[in-house]
């Protein structure tokens, strides 16, 4: 199988399936990356095409063996700031900031999806930096990818990591643990 | 490790400490109540990061034309595509000079060997050069 590298090198030689291969291979993490980030599906629609066209049009980008996936996620990181702090300049601050959704009711916990709905919740309740690395974590990312991505030293990212289980382990004990 | 100390949390995010996996595996082997809570979590962690779903084909087929036109594929790029080659700058130069060159010289190199004696006389009569007299006083 064609690694992501050879992928991007053959898409900017004009050959369209390998460009079919390679959204395949990133259209449901990056994309939900994006959704979780930018909280609108359609803003990340277009930051999906703008990650994709900037990444292959860019100027011989010096890529490692395995580093195509960071330095995309980095793109789409990047563009999806510049969109939230767009939508600040351009509209009141209280309406353009990613609010996370409301967390879940008393009701909610009640259907049979109990620990997804306390999931959804907990994760929505993370500070920032620990969402962006879980939502990074959940796409497949590894350590030292999501440093590349969030640029921040690897032990940064793993006591982030560690922080971040913390505060989950609590949120979903009572469905997870027992007597 | 007992149930009470298993982080299955860590366990599913992949937290890296192989020693606490190794041990959270061996006791997921043994006890059923920690593997359903751990397939739980895990199917309902996968659900949510797959809850965003995909892009719409709309915005698929869109990025996928915008590619198109930006890197077109090779056979399109036509058969005068070899005209957009570079070309050094002093081949270049030295090519130009021999086409005007050939430009400038070349009819009159052609005419001379396609009529060799046309500084003969019209009649094709043998000139003289070491007469002693003029051929003629005629003033033309």
């Amino acid at each position: 199988m064609e690694t992501d590298e050879q992928l991007f090198t053959q898409v900017r030689a004009g050959n369209i399936a390998a460009f079919d291969s390679l959204y395949a291979r990133y259209e449901h993490g990056l994309f939900g990356f994006l959704v979780a980030t930018l909280r609108d599906r359609a803003e990340a629609e277009d930051a999906l095409h703008d990650t994709f066209l900037r990444a292959l049009k860019a100027k011989a980008p010096q890529l490692e063996a395995g580093g195509f996936r960071a330095w995309l996620f980095r793109i789409a990181r990047n563009d999806a700031l510049n969109r939230c702090r767009s939508r600040i300049r351009g509209a009141t601050a209280q309406s353009a900031l990613p609010v996370p959704e409301a967390g879940p009711t008393a009701e909610e916990h009640l259907v049979h999806h109990e620990l997804l709905v306390a999931l959804e919740g907990a994760v929505d309740r993370l500070p920032a930096p620990l969402g962006e690395l879980y939502r990074l974590r959940v796409s497949g990312l590894s350590y030292e990818e999501m440093a590349i991505v969030v640029e921040v030293p690897l032990g940064t990212v793993k006591s982030r990591m560690h922080e971040m289980v913390k505060l989950l382990r609590e949120e979903v004990k009572p469905w997870t643990a027992h007597e | 490790m007992d149930c009470a100390r298993i982080d299955l949390v860590g366990y599913h995010l992949g937290l890296d400490a192989s020693v606490d996996r190794d041990s959270a595996e061996a006791h997921l082997r043994v006890c059923k109540r920690c593997l359903e809570g751990y397939l739980t979590l895990k199917r309902d962690a996968d659900s949510l990061a797959r809850s965003s779903g995909r892009p719409s084909d709309g915005a698929r087929a869109r990025l996928r034309r915008d590619v198109q036109l930006a890197f077109p594929p090779p056979r399109s790029r036509g058969r005068l595509a070899w005209l957009s080659r570079p070309i050094p700058l002093y081949q270049g130069i030295a090519a130009a000079a021999f086409v005007l060159l050939c430009a400038t010289t070349g009819p009159r190199v052609a005419h001379r060997w396609s009529n060799p004696r046309s500084s003969s006389p019209a009649d094709g009569s043998p000139v003289d050069t070491a007469r002693t007299t003029a051929e003629s006083f005629n003033i033309y």
